[in-house]
């Protein structure tokens, strides 16, 4: 049914959908964008919340999704317990805190600030339960605080009605904006809404979101969310108990805005809290949400084109659900409307019911209390009195409640209280006797101050000590370094020519191996951005769909292709065929699984085969591996190939598109008409091909003619040119659309020099350039692992980095782009070869490519980085070992080795590396200040000469590009960290893979967020110690004030505090912080005074 | 030596003694409990000593051990709380009397049956009021105690229904089970815990006695009300939000199960014996269990706890061990003296069976979900955790082990050297058939 109106009504109708829409754009921005699986893109879950303060945005993620943004105050005192932490940054973090007040006890000052750090090195404000009556006494300290909890029963704690005030106060202020109207009857009656409503959407989003996973999938996708859930839901026998649900689904808007309104206005949610309320609703299920959040805005994307579906569409379903199920509960339970204005007013005038019920539910009430309040509850719904008497026996029972426990209570507040204050003189080894001796006056401002000061308050401060902590270490490391800062001089060439010089990605994984390729010999190394400037789309030979190989903040115009060598043509189609047969091997093997019939005959006569795979795969899972490998490079080894870099010319793309073409009508005249080869004359292929592409023209005589000359006659010609039209698509239209994508293919001359330029500039490698220069991308191997891609390049889109590695190597080795790049001042030696690799993170191998474009002149070039790389692969595997927990030592290098391939190749193995964890900065510089120094695997190291960059414009793609995505790395490990449940994905033995585009915990869940529990955690303390990124530039600092006040992103960064900044400015080669206010501080060196 | 007369005299007097020698102690909690595990270790060895020189029944011999085991291990892991004083003397009364009629004849044994209900009924009003619950536990043992003293006035074959009301009130049948549900939800400290075992155990024995008396018409009527009051119990423990009521109406469920077997088949076997040492030890473990955490926490709904696997490791694995065996997993006793008892020659599989089934697969679902709630999820930041004390640790440990021997021991160490009643009843009631 459409609910619009008359059409005079139509333009306000579209107004309001459109502000509609409009909210809930501004609604969406607590939750973040969720990324497939297949192309995990580690980002901030509170990315769009970026332009608040940072410790505001952790508010807000309390507020919405629930989520805590600093870790819990114990795990903070277990740092500063073992050194991690140190006393004097708590110090300087409290300083601006600090007051100029004491109390005096006997002969003893205590100061507000010894209270306050008190509070937070011995978790004095952190609040505790007091059972009313336990029967287990659990201190040594018992009589102390039995007798403190005496001295303090002056100090009244508050009453129930005291209580229930606070509570109806509160929860009125809190409704609509913090708290839904479903989460009100939840916590107040008891009731599972939310967990029914999240239940339902699962469902439905897990249906309708599928790519790919399910056997069967959902009808009527194609209609969008809210029109297949319409079609759907209105079939159901009963959803969710709700009376008359078909009735009331049919009669919901076509619209879904016009249902979204409705059910608002149901609500009657006031209009200054809309938003909240929205993002509420959202925050509900941040994981579902956040996929059709990010799947809404891809309007490319395949399965968005088929399905669509949109916010407004998933809450026009939700708020359906909420609506109908807060009202069918308020009116059955309380006898009143289910909207925010009978909820309100109801808190209001039954204040004691709502007190004692909401008690009840939280389960705070003694057994016998519980019951009463049950009872009652029942009398009231079955309306067996009247509501006066009704609501005097609620205020009776408050009272009586008050009457047995008030003063139980009592004495257990004043027990918590004396536990803290005897705990505070602990802290501050004072004789407990002095409490006892003090005014009751003194203990309560004691008390008040640390009241005043929360645990929750601590988060933000104990994280500035733990990255003080940490800041400290690295810039006494960097003033350590061999290479001291030195003043912009311009460098003369280097007298020894490496080598080899090797252009690593900037990710924390590189640094280990670059630090020992190294120390291997004279190897210089460079960070650079793993896609290495090549912003391509990429489809790999025989693969279907392309890949997107550039961070997710660009966009690409040029594609690049994967071909077979041309020498090995004659080989191509046999290879074809035979990964073909392999892939329909597959796919049978999949339908015969996933059919409803065939399991039962399939598990008893081959069920046994799969035995062999799980006891390799698990027994012996290295050798498994190169034994399945083995066999599969037996039987479809692999075809040696080079990629479309150079664009094609017009006549050059024509003549290949005609030959195309021609290739097409052979096969065609071979199936369709069995005419092979020596019956069929070229001239009349190309009369076919000039046919079929113009339809309109008059038959050529010719054509007629050959025709008959093979017996075909004109109707068969006429529907043998209709066939090559429509089934091999040798039409104008697809011609149109192939040239276009060739045209698409490689990259012209002029693009080529300006890639390799900007690539060298920016990496600082312009100059003394070595007989062999390596651009190593990075990839990974691992089993059984969904979140496969979150190891592969995060600047590649979440894909190996090999193809833009290739790419680059392509096109710096043609002699027309190096003719060029002479010609802009960069003179690479004819003797400069360029090589593409990958290394693998898991195996910490490198795999080289295109070796047989290498020079005859380079074998020897070749094979001493081969060795060494060799050796850097097994010392890196050495160090990486001593890290993982049930190792912790440093193995023989042949152990190491041995063990990272296990672990690789191991399909029960949750840590198959552990790289990405612990990451901290980000160093934008030259290689001489971090040369020599073990920086452990925690810095993004990106290459960078500020003498290269006079205009400032590399230093500011840095800082836009690669620091972003460096920030999203260090964010998404950050909250992962800190509340693993919320932002995190909890552990990764419970999760299963949902229709190919997340996970779920079990088999019922929202779509989980962030990092494993395993990639963050070492046993229950954090392994990725949760820091925010410090970005350390070696530039000047009115250069960098200049790009900062030039973007936002990076105001956003510096002056909200996601992101710490500090420089060394060659002027006068001292390292300076940037403070949010926007001025530079310098940091002290040790010796300073 | 003794004559065997004089042997259910002595194994009440020893605890009874002990109680009332406590009483001397009283103002020392720590001393009151260690005299009153010694107590109940004494009347361990003198049940041991003498049961070699009694004739009893199948049932005497294991449960005169199990008694003051179970009094023992839910004595050691109580806290010194003087809330607890009146619980501690209550067990050593209560151990006295069960052992007592556990050994004594008609008339002494019908009388401390009567005091024992009597003394529960005393505890649970002075403990709880006259709320509900208490006034339907106080109307059952009434009746116990009514049954128990007309049983003796009152010709065959009323005394026999008489002699079986009580068994129902202490055994828990519907609809009598209100007694049981009563002692297990209001008896104060560790009397729950050795009450899930205590009625069980005396009623049994009444049972086995009255076995032969009992008509075919009566096994039939038992048999009805045994599968309804396996299913309400189920129902009912599915329905409960708290711990307690959820353990007693499993109780109820897995007891009517018994009662259903034993009225199905006419027989008593020593699969029954260990079934029902079994599920009463699995009942006082989880009662033990659910202690430590009230001992902790006081009387807190358990929806609001959580996530104690990783706080309370060792509270977390005895729970789950003990909700497993409860449940009837194997290789504890519940499952091998469940599958016993349907594997002897009297049991034929009927239709009835399923009903039985079914009230296995509810207790798989709210056992779990108990488990579930407390040693997964959340936790609550504001409570200070302490795991297991050492006592309490040792206690829930040993009554794991033993439910694990129940599991794995082979039922003829169970076996009595007297004649068993159950082999002559199975011969009766086949006569009946005939």
């Amino acid at each position: 049914m459409d609910s619009l109106g008359t059409a005079g009504h139509r333009p306000d109708l579209e107004a309001r959908r459109m502000e509609l829409r409009g909210m809930i754009r501004l609604a969406s921005e607590v939750i973040a964008q969720y990324w497939p699986m297949r192309t995990f893109v580690h980002h901030n879950p509170l990315h769009s919340l970026e332009y608040l303060p940072f410790t505001e945005t952790v508010r807000r993620g309390q507020q919405f999704v629930g989520g805590n943004g600093y870790l819990p105050g114990d795990m903070y005192r277990r740092y500063l317990k073992s050194g991690r932490i140190q006393v004097h940054h708590i110090e300087e973090a409290l300083a601006p805190l600090a007051r100029d007040q004491d109390v005096t006890l006997g002969f003893c000052s205590i100061s507000y600030r010894d209270v306050l750090r008190a509070c937070m090195t011995h978790g004095l404000s952190a609040s505790t339960h007091e059972p009313l009556d336990p029967l287990m006494r659990r201190e040594p300290n018992e009589e102390q605080i039995e007798a403190l909890a005496e001295r303090l029963s002056s100090l009244s704690a508050p009453t129930v009605k005291e209580r229930m005030t606070t509570t109806v106060r509160e929860d009125v202020a809190a409704l609509g904006q913090q708290l839904t109207l479903s989460g009100w009857c939840d916590q107040t009656l008891g009731t599972h809404i939310v967990e029914q409503i999240n239940a339902e959407l699962i469902k439905w989003c897990e249906a309708f979101l599928d790519e790919g996973h399910a056997t069967w999938s959902m009808p009527g996708r194609e209609q969008g969310l809210y029109a297949a859930w319409k079609t759907l839901a209105v079939k159901e026998w009963t959803t969710c108990g709700i009376a008359e649900s078909r009735r009331k689904i049919a009669a919901l808007s076509d619209h879904p805005e016009d249902t979204v309104f409705d059910c608002l206005e149901a609500l009657a949610i006031p209009a200054e809290f809309r938003r909240d309320y929205l993002s509420l609703q959202l925050a509900a299920l941040p994981g579902w949400a956040g996929f059709i959040k990010w799947r809404a805005e891809q309007d490319a994307y395949p399965w968005q084109q088929a399905y669509p579906v949109g916010l407004v569409k998933f809450l026009a379903v939700r708020l359906w659900y909420v609506r109908e199920l807060v009202q069918a509960i308020c009116h059955e339970e309380l006898g009143i409307e289910g909207n925010y204005r009978a909820v309100s007013t109801y808190m209001e005038q039954h204040p004691h019911a709502y007190f004692m019920r909401k008690e009840r539910a939280a389960g705070r009430l003694p057994s016998v209390y519980a019951e009463r309040v049950d009872r009652l509850h029942t009398q009231t719904r079955n309306g067996r009195k009247g509501i006066a008497t009704v609501s005097h026996e609620w205020e009776q029972l408050t009272e009586q409640y008050q009457v047995e426990f008030g003063p139980r209570r009592e004495r257990a507040t004043q027990r918590v209280m004396a536990r803290q204050l005897l705990a505070l003189a602990h802290a501050l080894e004072i004789v407990p006797a002095v409490l006892m001796e003090s005014s009751a006056r003194d203990l309560r401002v004691l008390l008040d101050w640390m009241e005043a000061f929360p645990e929750a308050a601590h988060g933000p401060l104990w994280l500035k000590t733990l990255e003080a902590g940490y800041q400290d270490h690295l810039f006494a490391m960097l003033l350590r370094a061999p290479a001291k800062p030195q003043p912009a001089v311009p460098e003369q060439q280097s007298p020894v020519r490496p080598h080899s010089q090797s252009v690593f990605c900037i990710d924390v994984r590189s640094e280990p191996f670059r630090r020992h390729l190294e120390s291997t010999g004279a190897n210089d190394t460079y960070g650079f951005a793993g896609f290495f400037a090549v912003f391509i789309r990429y489809r790999a030979w025989g693969k279907e769909h392309e890949t997107e190989q550039f961070p997710v903040i660009m966009r690409a115009k040029n594609e690049v292709r994967e071909i077979p060598r041309s020498y090995l043509d004659h080989y191509v189609s046999k290879h074809q065929s035979r990964a073909k047969l392999v892939h329909a091997g597959h796919t049978l093997l999949h339908d015969l699984k996933a059919n409803v019939v065939t399991p039962y005959v399939m598990v008893e006569s081959i069920g046994w085969f799969y035995g062999l795979p799980i006891v390799g795969k698990t027994v012996l899972p290295a050798l498994y591996k190169r034994l399945t490998g083995w066999v599969q490079r037996l039987f479809v080894p692999p075809i040696a190939t080079s990629l479309t870099v150079d664009k094609l010319a017009p006549g050059e793309t024509e003549e290949m598109l005609v030959s195309e073409q021609r290739a097409l009508i052979w096969k065609a005249l071979r199936d369709r008409l069995s005419l092979h080869g020596s019956r069929v004359d070229p001239e009349f292929v190309e009369a076919l091909r000039r046919r079929a592409l113009d339809e309109d023209a008059p038959v050529e005589p010719y054509l007629s003619d050959a025709a008959k000359s093979v017996r075909l006659s004109a109707q068969q010609l006429a529907s043998f040119l209709d066939e090559l039209r429509g089934h091999y698509r040798i039409n104008r239209r697809a011609a149109s659309r192939q040239k276009e994508r060739i045209t698409r293919t490689g990259f012209t001359l002029d693009e080529q020099v300006i890639t390799v330029e900007t690539a060298l500039r920016m990496m600082g490698l312009v100059r003394n350039f070595a007989r062999l220069v390596l651009f190593c991308a990075h990839g990974s191997t691992s089993e059984n692992n969904p979140f496969e891609s979150a190891l592969d390049c995060g600047a590649c889109g979440g894909h190996e980095g090999k193809p833009n590695a290739r790419v680059l190597a392509g096109m710096a080795n043609r002699s027309q782009v190096r003719e060029r790049l002479a010609r802009r001042g960069i003179d690479i030696p004819s003797d400069t070869h360029f090589l593409a690799g990958q290394l693998d993170t898991t195996t910490d191998e490198v795999q080289l490519f295109d070796l047989e474009d290498v020079p005859p002149t380079h074998r020897k070039d070749v094979s001493r980085l081969i060795d060494d790389l060799r050796e850097a692969s097994q010392l890196t595997s050495q160090e990486r070992c001593s890290r993982f927990p049930e190792i912790g030592t440093v193995l023989p290098l042949d152990e190491a080795q041995a063990s990272v391939q296990g672990r690789s190749s191991d399909w029960s193995q949750v840590r198959p590396e552990w790289g990405l964890s612990s990451n901290t900065a980000f160093i934008i510089g030259r290689r001489n200040l971090t040369k020599g120094l073990n920086l452990a695997g925690r810095v993004f190291l990106h290459s960078y000469d500020y003498r290269e960059d006079p205009t400032d414009r590399l230093l500011e793609v840095i800082l836009t590009g690669p620091q972003v995505v460096a920030q999203w790395i260090n964010m998404e490990h950050y909250f992962s960290a800190v509340d693993n449940e919320v932002y995190g994905s909890g552990s990764k033995i419970y999760h299963n893979v949902v229709g190919r585009v997340g996970i779920m915990s079990g088999p019922w869940s929202d779509l989980r967020l962030g990092l494993a529990w395993q990639t963050v955690m070492n046993d229950d303390l954090p392994y990725h110690e949760p820091m925010r990124l410090l970005t350390l530039v070696e530039a000047s600092r009115p250069r960098i004030e200049a790009l900062i006040a030039r973007h936002e992103v990076l105001q956003h960064f510096y002056h909200n505090e996601w992101v710490h900044l500090a420089a060394l400015d060659p002027e006068d080669g001292t390292w300076y912080r940037y403070v949010p206010s926007g001025f530079w501080r310098r940091i002290r060196y040790p010796g300073d005074t | 030596m003794m004559q065997a007369s004089m042997a259910p005299w002595l194994l009440t007097a020893i605890p009874c003694m002990g109680a009332v020698l406590s009483l001397l102690l009283w103002s020392s909690l720590h001393r009151m409990k260690t005299w009153a595990l010694l107590t109940v270790m004494a009347s361990f060895l003198a049940a041991m000593a003498l049961s070699w020189q009694l004739q009893q029944s199948l049932t005497s011999m294991p449960f005169l051990c199990l008694l003051p085991l179970t009094a023992f291990l839910s004595l050691l892991g109580q806290p010194l709380h003087q809330d607890n004083r009146a619980a501690w003397l209550s067990t050593l009364v209560l151990l006295g009397l069960g052992l007592g009629i556990l050994t004594a004849q008609d008339l002494p044994r019908h009388i401390m049956i009567v005091t024992l209900l009597g003394i529960l009924c005393g505890v649970i009003y002075h403990w709880n009021g006259f709320l509900p619950d208490v006034r339907r536990a106080l109307a059952t043992y009434g009746l116990g105690m009514a049954s128990a003293m007309l049983s003796l006035l009152l010709p065959a074959p009323a005394s026999t229904v008489a002699v079986l009301l009580t068994c129902a009130t202490l055994l828990p049948l519907f609809p009598l089970h209100g007694g049981f549900v009563g002692s297990l939800t209001g008896l104060p400290g560790n009397l729950p815990a050795f009450a899930a075992v205590l009625l069980p155990v005396v009623g049994f024995h009444c049972l086995v006695l009255l076995l032969p008396n009992l008509t075919g018409a009566m096994f039939q009527f038992v048999t009805i009300l045994a599968l309804v009051g396996a299913c309400y119990g189920s129902l009912l423990a599915l329905r409960q939000a708290w711990v307690l009521p959820r353990l007693a109406y499993a109780g109820l469920a897995f007891f009517s199960t018994l009662w259903w077997y034993v009225a199905g088949t006419g027989t008593a076997p020593v699969q029954t014996v260990v079934y029902l040492s079994a599920v009463g030890l699995a009942m006082s473990g989880l009662l033990l269990a659910w202690y430590s955490i009230r001992a902790r926490y006081g009387d807190i709904d358990v929806r609001s706890l959580g996530g104690l696997a990783y706080l309370m490791p060792r509270f977390s694995t005895l729970l789950s061990l003990l909700a497993l065996a409860a449940l009837g997993m194997p290789p504890f006793g519940v499952f091998s003296g469940f599958m016993g008892m349907l594997l002897t020659p009297a049991f034929a599989p009927s239709g009835s069976l399923a009903v039985i089934m079914l009230v296995w697969l509810s207790a798989s679902w709210y056992f779990l979900d108990m488990v579930h709630q407390l040693v997964f999820g959340r936790h609550r930041p504001d409570l200070r955790y302490e795991d297991l004390r050492q006592t309490e640790f040792a206690s829930l440990l040993v009554l794991v082990l033993l439910l694990l021997a129940l599991g794995i021991a082979p039922s003829r160490l169970f076996q009595s050297n007297a004649t068993t009643p159950s082999e002559a009843v199975a011969i009766k009631v086949s006569s009946w058939i005939h």
